[in-house]
């Protein structure tokens, strides 16, 4: 779903900088493997973000010592959490609502 | 954010992923797996590398520019790897462009240019207008009236365009002027360049100043800036020149350039004060709101009332000076315009149509191109290439062809409208036009161009679209007749044909207009006559007796030299633009009409009319003895017998010039045309050089010559000026050339027709040629087959040509209706033949259907000479 996976990158973001394999393996760990990320795509979004100024970006190096590109929340990121944060919310509300209980789904 | 963030290097991205592809992997090799099985397992997770890497490089990017630069740079390479399609088509678009370009230009300097001036949309000229004409401006007298007593107007200006001899460090010398009002410059809102411009304090005349044109004074003082404060004597007045107009403009008249400007009062008192000169213009800026048609309201009563309290004849008043008129003046005047907008609305239509004939032979040119080229596209949508890529990369081919031709277009278009201006300027009354090369000019050349591609490559380019690849490449490359459909190149053949018979028997028509004008009997020979207009200026020579005694002794002096057969003076010779009018009595003579109280005149010497070789019908020619002391005698022509006596025998008769100078016929001379050879000649009247009714400053010395006439103008010109001080050569020319420059617009319009009409002939026998070559070349193996069973060299020909002679029978029979229906458009413009004339369409029919013949034989014939054997080999 459009705008889902930006919300996950920022989301795993709030945590404190992290690289794009990092960013990959903690949403694919949190969503107890429910999300697949394709990597090109992730990579993709992540410059999207980039260039939208909500995350920040700078080389630097792994823990294991490899070169790696950091990224971080921006102010402007941080409040687009809180925003997409509650839209979502809201968004799965209203469909729970409509789908009813789980157990009345045959 | 102030500053836009650098943007991101693609391999920076690069990079990026290659870290990430390690850190996965490194990842893997943590869950156990081999250093091989990891790497593999990390690139499958990461998807298509290459994708995401595109996909960076094209994020935020216009990649419609991109594709375009792509496009731009194979269309180049597709013009490289074929010179020969390449040169055809931009040398085609060039011709045609620069036609049309060539000649809008033109027009544009001609017609449609506005003066440069402030605010030239509230300009209007105030004319008095009748039944018959619009005139200029009504009698001084009433342009003061109008001044005086209208609120519609910021102001008006008077303006009277003529030419002096003013003498300049101590020769007399030509030169175009204007005689202006003081308020003339300021109504215009012209700053001048240098110096001042004139005003209402300058109309006393004390002292004298004038103004000069940028180009006179570069031309003169040679731009020199002590040009200011020089002097120049015109008749009996000492002038100084006080400033120079700026650069752009040089008067109210398009093609003549008022070169020296002086205070309006120099036209003298007399004419100031008189009720009944209808002598210039005047020029008026509206108001703040008013409307031309409030002021028009607003000064016609004036007019009327002066009109009543100085009557003219009812016949005068109704067809001159019923009423006034408000011209539009933003253009300036408009006898250019009207002398030239017929020729070149002509000429316009003309180039246009070379251009469509051009750009027909550009469409068969591109749909063999395209037909060609059906595999590579086949082959390119095959592979994935999106059929709006490939339009896109079509519409760039074209339009690069189509604006490499517009700009060779521009380059021509600039060469030939130098010619045309130097056409205009030739001669004794150059007509000076300067072309702006502006946005206008430029943006009609592009939106040419623009319009072409989207016309005539639209076509080509569906074709294109069009292509299947799975048929394209399993045809290879084979084609047969396609029997029963007229194909787009075949139509457009016709079409060609049609337009260049069209263009041919226009040329037909103009060139025995212009035919028909130099040898319709105009009563004289204008061969081998040079002409010299002497002015005698005052106050020098004042006295009438010192005139005639020196044009006395200009003559024996000019018939003793050696070359000359004889030689004459006049006032007016044939076709030199001057009339002149007398009012005119013939006793026992019933009038009819206005037109019957007035002769024409012309001072003449004697053996004027031996000199022009105009025939002597009856009586004697004038002599020197012809003089003050003796009886006034006078001739008259043919015209003037026929209408004034009818039957009866003229000799004799004593008739009046204005009801009160006497002269007794002697002589009954030819007809000739004097003002237009398109007219036919009217009633002359003729007297003696030493008899005239008024002073004869002016006279054009006519000498027949027996050799070159030019070879001896510098001699008598040499001659003329050694008889005293102050003689003022007007201008030199021969009678020819004099009759030449009143055929200009013929002459125009017949040489750029003939031209045109050459190169449609040239483009469509290409277009034939190139149609049926192409087709043989697609056809080769079908022939060959053909004449494998049998078919005869002959036959195979025939069965090419007969295609074609079919085509050219349609585009003739086509042709010929339009040229018929076009010429009557431009029936104004012949003279002597009609727009059905037989000679002109049989001649141009004949002509294009030899060359037609021509042009499609050649690939006719290589048909016919196909070897069965390799055609079929070469599959």
């Amino acid at each position: 779903m459009q705008g889902t996976l930006d919300l996950l990158i920022l989301r795993t973001l709030l945590h404190g900088p992290c690289h794009g394999q990092g960013i990959a393996r903690a949403i694919q760990r949190q969503s107890e493997e429910v999300f697949f990320v394709d990597h090109g795509s992730l990579y993709l979004a992540l410059q999207r973000l980039e260039d939208k100024a909500w995350i920040g970006a700078k080389w630097g190096v792994s823990e294991n010592h490899r070169k790696a590109r950091f990224y971080s929340l921006t102010a402007k990121g941080r409040a687009q959490l809180v925003d997409k944060t509650s839209q979502w919310r809201r968004l799965v509300r209203a469909i729970g609502t409509i789908l009813g209980p789980e157990e009345q789904e045959g | 954010m102030i500053f836009r963030r650098k943007q991101r290097p693609a391999a920076d991205f690069n990079e990026e992923v290659r870290a990430h592809l390690q850190l996965e992997a490194d990842d893997w090799k943590g869950d156990g797996l081999p250093e091989t099985e990891a790497r593999a397992a990390a690139r499958r997770a990461f998807g298509n590398v290459t994708a995401a890497e595109e996909r960076f490089y094209q994020r935020g990017r216009l990649v419609w520019l991109d594709h375009l630069l792509q496009d731009l740079l194979y269309g180049l390479r597709a013009m490289r790897k074929s010179p020969g399609f390449t040169a055809t088509v931009v040398f085609t678009l060039a011709l045609g462009m620069g036609a049309n370009t060539a000649i809008f230009s033109l027009m544009d300097t001609v017609l449609l240019r506005s003066l440069p001036v402030k605010d030239p949309a509230s300009l209007y000229f105030l004319n008095n207008a009748g039944a018959l004409e619009t005139g200029g401006s009504p009698p001084y007298p009433c342009f003061e009236r109008f001044r005086a007593l209208s609120k519609s107007f910021t102001g008006i200006a008077a303006y009277s365009p003529n030419d002096h001899g003013i003498r300049i460090d101590g020769t007399v010398e030509q030169v175009d002027g204007a005689e202006v009002s003081g308020n003339y410059f300021g109504l215009l809102g012209i700053a001048p360049f240098a110096g001042r411009l004139l005003d209402y304090g300058d109309e006393r005349l004390d002292p004298p100043v004038a103004v000069i044109s940028y180009p006179y004074w570069q031309r003169r003082f040679g731009g020199n800036p002590d040009a200011i404060g020089k002097t120049f004597t015109l008749d009996d007045r000492t002038f100084t020149i006080v400033g120079i107009t700026p650069k752009e403009f040089t008067g109210l008249g398009p093609g003549r350039h008022d070169d020296v400007t002086m205070p309006f009062t120099l036209v003298g008192p007399n004419l100031l004060r008189s009720t009944g000169s209808w002598f210039f213009d005047s020029v008026a800026r509206l108001g703040p709101g008013v409307t031309a048609e409030q002021a028009r309201a607003e000064i016609d009563p004036i007019f009327q009332a002066f009109m009543n309290e100085f009557p003219v004849s009812a016949d005068a008043r109704r067809e001159y000076f019923h009423h006034m008129v408000l011209t539009r003046a933003s253009r300036g005047m408009d006898q250019l315009r009207k002398r030239f907008s017929r020729p070149l609305w002509v000429l316009m239509a003309v180039v246009a149509l070379v251009l469509l004939i051009g750009c027909a032979n550009i469409t068969n040119l591109l749909l063999a191109r395209a037909a060609k080229r059906e595999r590579e596209f086949a082959v390119r949508v095959a592979i994935g290439a999106g059929r709006s890529r490939l339009f896109r990369q079509v519409l760039v081919e074209t339009g690069l062809l189509f604006a490499a031709g517009a700009a060779a277009g521009i380059a021509v278009a600039w060469f030939a409208a130098r010619r045309a201006i130097a056409f205009f300027a030739a001669g004794a009354h150059p007509i000076l036009l300067e072309v702006h090369w502006d946005w206008r000019v430029l943006g009609f050349a592009a939106g040419l161009s623009l319009l072409a591609t989207l016309i005539f490559g639209a076509a080509p380019m569906l074709r294109a679209m069009r292509v299947d690849p799975h048929a394209a490449m399993k045809d290879g490359g084979r084609a047969t007749a396609s029997r029963g459909r007229i194909g787009m190149g075949q139509f457009l053949v016709a079409f060609q044909v049609a337009l260049t018979m069209i263009l041919l028997a226009g040329a037909g028509l103009f060139l025995r207009t212009l035919g028909n004008l130099h040898t319709a009997d105009a009563g004289f020979h204008a061969a081998q006559v040079a002409l010299i207009l002497i002015h005698l200026p005052d106050p020098t020579y004042h006295d009438p007796a010192l005139r005639i005694e020196l044009w006395d002794r200009l003559l024996a002096d000019v018939r003793r030299q050696p070359g000359v057969q004889s030689a004459s003076l006049s006032f007016l010779t044939p076709m030199d633009g001057k009339t002149r009018e007398v009012g005119f009595a013939v006793p026992g003579f019933q009038r009819h009409s206005d037109q019957d109280r007035s002769i024409g005149l012309n001072t003449v010497s004697e053996d004027y009319f031996r000199t022009l070789g105009t025939p002597l019908l009856q009586g004697r020619d004038f002599t020197p003895n012809d003089w003050a002391e003796t009886a006034h005698v006078a001739l008259l022509n043919e015209s003037a017998r026929r209408h004034f006596f009818g039957g009866r025998d003229p000799m004799g008769t004593v008739v009046n010039i204005w009801g009160r100078v006497p002269y007794r016929i002697v002589g009954v001379v030819q007809d000739a045309r004097q003002a237009d050879l398109r007219q036919p000649p009217v009633p002359f009247l003729y007297i003696p050089m030493r008899q005239p009714v008024d002073q004869g400053a002016f006279m054009m010395l006519s000498i027949r010559t027996s050799g070159d006439p030019l070879r001896m103008m510098a001699a008598i010109e040499r001659r003329a000026r050694g008889l005293g001080p102050d003689i003022h050569i007007v201008r030199t020319d021969t009678l020819a050339r004099q009759i030449d420059q009143s055929l200009l617009q013929e002459r125009l319009i017949s040489t750029l027709a003939t031209a045109f009409g050459v190169l449609a002939l040239l483009l469509s026998a290409v277009g034939l040629y190139g149609v049926l070559a192409y087709a043989v070349g697609r056809r080769t193996s079908e022939i060959g087959i053909r004449m494998t069973l049998g078919a005869l060299p002959g036959q195979v020909a025939w069965s090419i040509l007969r295609q074609t002679l079919g085509l050219v029978a349609m585009g003739l029979a086509g042709g010929i209706a339009g040229a018929i229906f076009l010429a009557r458009a431009a029936e104004k413009l012949l003279y002597g033949v009609t727009p059905t004339d037989a000679v002109a369409l049989a001649t141009s029919a004949i002509l294009l259907s030899a060359v037609a013949c021509l042009a499609s034989y050649l690939p006719a014939r290589r048909a016919g000479r196909i070897d069965p054997v390799s055609a079929l080999r070469s599959e």
